[in-house]
């Protein structure tokens, strides 16, 4: 992993309206890492994670993801084969088959005759299915998927990112709502995919111990400014015990 | 929330004891007593809405005047939207005198017994109807409406429906199959011209006074709709009055029949609006050939 | 759980769907479609009718006609609302069960109520005021109670759902008090089902506005009265000014429901519920006492000696009684009044099908997520324009009475099915169109947004995210409609829009009683299959 930076970020600054949500941020981000964004509810970590996805427009500063000029940012297509997007499992279309929902990635690639046909006779099919198995649901191809359990649906999810390919992951949360021995089963899996293909990973938590436990490199956000950036082996109680302690306290 | 609840039964309350208070005034305001001659009664006079409403509520309100002139009797005209509502109110009392045509005449006496034709005007003893038609399609007789779109009046209709039939079938035309599409009913004779010459029927079939008015007064345009054909005579149109005496007094149905006939120059204005310049004496047994035409459609069992 | 019965579970859906899609081309093949279709001058009268709409006639006489037409109606409809009420009331509760054991009597009472309340909501409000006109004349009254039977059939059968749907432990804690089933009913029941009673009931409310207004085409007055003697005169602008009229009465009751429901549920109070109480006290009062007063139409006096022999009469005349052939014992009458059976379920069919697909091309622009663009992340200079356009479609389309929308295509195109189904398809879809789009802006924008941000086009997002989210819901909306449609087809029929109604109308005009109890049972056996298949498909499609 030499120096191949794939996000670059200099003094961003992203404000709604009166209230500056994230104020002089810069770092970068190297081909093939995993970052954890930790922090307290209301840090940033979300309006971060989208305004990297270019879903918001930063107020101030400069944000180069490599391979994607300006113009390409406003085609969602091209946006889609750079950047994937993963939250809770509430963006699954949940009356649809499991099978469509996993071919949903690869709207991007497809006509409109192709996505329509496709319902009807599912494209693609073997692609779906190695995807499924490699989430190890292979069976639940046909099923209706509101009647996945949450960590099964969030396996879906990964599922449909393993179709779409994008180089970069950002996941918002993405086991937030699921029991601890779910949470654990998606972020392995989710770890071992990114691995596999080479993926850059960006992902909010809440739980600093997933953090440690699957991620490279850990960037704690305080109040719209970075708190502290290191690799997960290096960090320390203390820095966590700042990180999190409530203000009127100090 | 409770309030609006106990609001309501107790509005509720209101109305019930309303009701129950108001037996004794309404069974006045109404009449029932037959016995009694009630001179509050109100004597309501009806025309099957043939034309034009405006039209009908000048020259009926016309009538009604001069009704109430003549007979001392408090006398409106209630607007009827439907030929058969007409019949049917007639039927109940809750109409005295109507201007009916000649099935809806037919109709209402045999519902009401002692139902009379009184009056009519001379043109109604010998009564025609038009078919009428785009003038470019240049149609000269009865046989050349076949394949084109037409549209009878009211289905109730003497002269807009009846008669016309009856004279196509005479002349050998299927109505239900012959034409362009199965025939419209337009419900008036008015809506019929003017629905030929917006241009929304090609031809159609309606009561020759409403056709000459319509001409005089130029509210058709005959440059594009012209007659192709006339049926020949039958009765129409007449005053049929309802069993009267009973709740205005004796004489009654006398006094009405005897205003209608009176009316002359000095009513002109409204005799204007019926096309005619008086009403002569006619009978129930005048409408017997419509009664049989009209069974032999089928309309009346 | 194996990957079979998943495959065919997804499939049964979509065949459900095909074969309805199957069933409206079935349906289309009743019209020769051709350019016969249309008047020759039909094209002339459209663009008259819509000249007309941009210069309605605003002259004082009409103004204050239009004044006293829209009181009219609406003194009909909340007179007629207070009836059904009662009468949703006493027999939604009798209905509910509630007040019976469990005995094998109470269930037998308990299925004769329900089926009570059915049948006065199976037959046109229309269709009964034409029969109360019969028996007691041209009454306010008729109007009243012809109103107040099938809105008391409607709302009864929801008020017993409610009662039946109530939580049961707190019942059980007021049985466990000795307390008796009257008392349940006083102080448990009623309290926990008010709030929607009274919501659902302002729901309707709007609905019998509607039904007032064609009340006048069996001779009683109001809006629909002057309506068709404008039309009768070809007088179009003065048809646009009633039907703005209407159109506004309409919306203002709509929004004062809307309103009271949303606030009738906060849990705080707010000025507007006492308010409320206020007005319709007002309401009720001005109404009946318009009735009672201004009318001067007695409540009593219905019940004289002679409007029971009327109503004898007319009943004999009915069943055929002293008649040599009665029409339901003749093969003839019988195999015509089939095929015009036949036609109208078509006609009902080819009109949930014009106003679905209607619905569908507008219902996305629609939709106030999709017009801010929260629901797709592209909002557009022209959303809003388009939302509120066909916002503004919508009122309109479902603002004016199916039956005068028949009277206005019926100078369109020539008689037959065809006028009638669009006239039908006229005033639903607006209706549907509104709930749909509800349903779109109640849908969770999460896996849409999901599908935008992957690269989905516009088209893309439909299928994948919008249309299977929402189908289920728009299909029992579908179905829902299509019901209300079957039941007024007899009326689209009364002004010559085809099917069982226009020989309804033409038998009523000849007195052919016999012939009217025929066509009668052909459509209720109509209302009724179209329930019953209308509640199978919803059952297959959840």
């Amino acid at each position: 992993m030499a120096s191949e930076n794939i996000i670059e970020v200099q003094k961003l600054h992203v404000g709604f309206e009166r209230k500056i949500a994230l104020s002089s941020l810069s770092f970068s981000i190297q081909k093939g890492e995993r970052v954890a964004l930790i922090g307290p509810s209301g840090a940033g970590k979300t309006t971060l994670l989208n305004t990297l996805a270019t879903f918001i427009t930063p107020t101030e500063g400069e944000l180069q993801i490599t391979g994607l000029n300006h113009q390409d940012s406003k085609n969602r297509k091209k946006l889609a084969k750079k950047i994937g997007m993963i939250r809770q499992q509430f963006d699954l279309v949940s009356p649809l088959p499991v099978i469509h929902n996993v071919l949903a990635g690869r709207l991007a690639d497809w006509g409109f005759f192709k996505s329509l046909f496709s319902l009807l006779v599912p494209q693609e099919k073997t692609l779906a299915m190695k995807a499924l198995d490699r989430v190890g649901l292979k069976d639940k191809l046909y099923a209706r998927t509101s009647t996945l359990s949450g960590g099964e649906q969030q396996r879906v999810a990964l599922a449909r990112l393993l179709v779409q390919k994008p180089e970069i992951i950002l996941a918002d949360e993405p086991v937030a709502s699921l029991d601890p021995a779910r949470a654990e089963d998606v972020l392995s899996i989710l770890a071992k995919l990114v691995t596999e293909e080479n993926q850059t990973l960006i992902a909010s938590l809440h739980s600093v111990e997933y953090a440690k436990k699957y991620f490279t490199r850990v960037i704690a956000l305080r109040d719209g400014e970075i708190f502290f950036d290191l690799p997960s082996e290096k960090i320390e109680d203390q820095n966590l015990a700042a990180l999190y302690e409530l203000k009127g306290k100090s | 929330m409770r309030k609006l609840l106990t609001y309501f039964t107790f509005l509720l309350l209101l109305l019930l004891t309303a009701c129950g208070g108001g037996e004794e005034p309404a069974n006045e305001s109404q009449g029932e007593e037959n016995n009694t001659k009630n001179t509050e009664e109100v004597f309501k006079i009806g025309a099957i809405p043939d034309q034009n409403a405006a039209e009908l509520s000048r020259s009926m309100g016309g009538v009604a005047e001069y009704l109430q002139e003549e007979t001392g009797l408090t006398v409106e005209y209630v607007p009827s939207v439907d030929y058969a509502a007409l019949v049917t109110a007639f039927e109940r009392g809750e109409i005295h005198l109507a201007w009916f045509g000649g099935l809806t005449g037919v109709q209402a006496m045999s519902l009401v017994e002692d139902a009379e034709a009184i009056a009519q005007r001379p043109r109604d003893e010998e009564f025609h109807s038009v078919f009428i038609a785009q003038k470019e399609l240049g149609l000269k007789g009865i046989e050349d409406i076949k394949g084109h779109s037409f549209t009878f009046g009211s289905e109730s209709s003497t002269s807009g429906h009846l008669m016309p039939r009856y004279f196509l079938m005479e002349n050998g035309i299927d109505a239900e199959n012959d034409l362009d599409g199965a025939p419209n009913y337009s419900g008036s004779h008015d809506k019929t011209y003017k629905l030929v010459e917006a241009g929304t029927f090609q031809t159609g079939a309606l009561n020759e006074a409403v056709w000459e008015t319509a001409v005089a007064e130029g509210t058709v345009d005959t440059n594009k709709v012209e007659v192709f054909y006339e049926t020949p005579a039958y009765y129409d149109y007449n005053w049929t009055i309802n069993a009267v005496d009973p709740v205005f007094g004796e004489g009654t149905k006398d006094k009405v029949k005897e205003a209608l006939l009176s009316m002359g120059e000095e009513q002109q204005e409204i005799l204007d609006l019926f096309a005619t310049d008086k009403f002569i004496e006619t009978s129930n047994e005048n409408y017997a050939a419509i009664e049989k035409v009209a069974k032999e459609l089928g309309i009346i069992k | 759980m194996s990957a079979k019965p998943d495959f065919f579970r997804y499939y049964k859906k979509s065949y459900l769907t095909i074969i309805l899609i199957g069933i409206f081309v079935w349906s289309l093949f009743a019209v020769q479609w051709n350019s016969d279709l249309i008047h020759a001058g039909g094209f002339v009268t459209i663009m008259q009718m819509l000249g007309a709409l941009f210069q309605p006639d605003f002259s004082k006489e009409i103004l204050e006609l239009a004044i006293e037409s829209t009181w009219i109606t609406l003194s009909y409809a909340v007179a007629g609302m207070t009836l059904a009420f009662i009468i949703a009331f006493v027999l939604g509760v009798l209905a509910s069960g509630i007040l019976f054991g469990e005995s094998r009597i109470s269930i037998l009472m308990k299925s004769f109520f329900r089926g009570l309340l059915g049948f006065l909501r199976a037959i046109h409000e229309l269709v009964w005021a034409w029969i109360f006109v019969a028996s007691f004349g041209l009454s306010p009254y008729a109007a009243i109670f012809a109103l107040a039977l099938p809105y008391g059939g409607i709302l009864g059968r929801i008020f017993a759902d409610m009662l039946t749907d109530v939580p049961k432990e707190p019942i059980e804690a007021l049985n466990s008090t000795g307390a008796s089933k009257f008392q349940v009913l006083l102080y448990g029941y009623l309290p926990m089902v008010k709030t929607n009673i009274l919501s659902y009931t302002m729901y309707r409310f709007e609905c019998s506005i509607r039904s007032s207004a064609i009340m006048s085409f069996v001779g009683l007055g109001g809006l629909g009265y002057q309506i068709q003697l404008s039309l009768d005169d070809l007088q179009y602008d003065e048809v646009w000014t009633f039907i703005y009229f209407l159109i506004a009465i309409v919306v203002l009751i709509d929004l004062w429901s809307s309103q009271l429901r949303n606030k009738l549920n906060a849990p705080s109070k707010h000025w507007f519920v006492p308010f409320s109480s206020i007005l319709t006290v007002f309401l009720v009062a001005g109404s009946w006492g318009y009735v009672y007063f201004v009318d001067k139409a007695s409540f009593l006096a219905l019940f004289s000696q002679e409007n029971l022999a009327y109503a004898k009469k007319f009943f004999a005349g009915m069943l055929g009684i002293g008649e040599e052939n009665p029409a339901f014992l003749d093969r003839e009458s019988w195999s015509n009044a089939l095929l015009l059976t036949y036609d109208t379920l078509r006609m009902s069919i080819m009109a949930i099908g014009f106003s679905t697909i209607v619905m569908f091309l507008t219902v996305i622009p629609a939709a106030r997520n999709v017009a801010n663009g929260t629901l797709t992340l592209a909002p557009k200079w022209y959303s809003w324009i388009s939302f509120g356009f066909i916002r503004l479609c919508y009122i309109f389309s479902r603002a004016i009475p199916e039956l005068v929308w028949a009277m206005m295509i019926i100078f369109i195109l020539k008689p037959g099915i065809l006028p009638g189904a669009i006239a039908l398809a006229l005033h639903n879809f607006g209706i549907l169109g509104k709930l749909c789009a509800e349903v779109i802006e109640d849908l969770d924008e999460r896996p849409i947004r999901h599908l935008s941000s992957s690269g989905a086009s516009k088209a893309q997002i439909l299928m994948y995210g919008v249309i299977p989210s929402v189908l289920p819901q728009f299909l029992t909306y579908i179905l829902y409609r299509w019901e209300v449609i079957m039941r007024t087809t007899i009326v689209v029929g009364f002004v010559g829009a085809g099917g069982l109604g226009q020989q309804f109308k033409l038998s009523m005009s000849f007195f052919h009683y016999t012939d009217l109890t025929l066509l009668l049972f052909c459509y209720l056996i109509l209302v009724w299959i179209s329930d019953y298949i209308s509640e199978w498909a919803r059952k297959t499609a959840r």
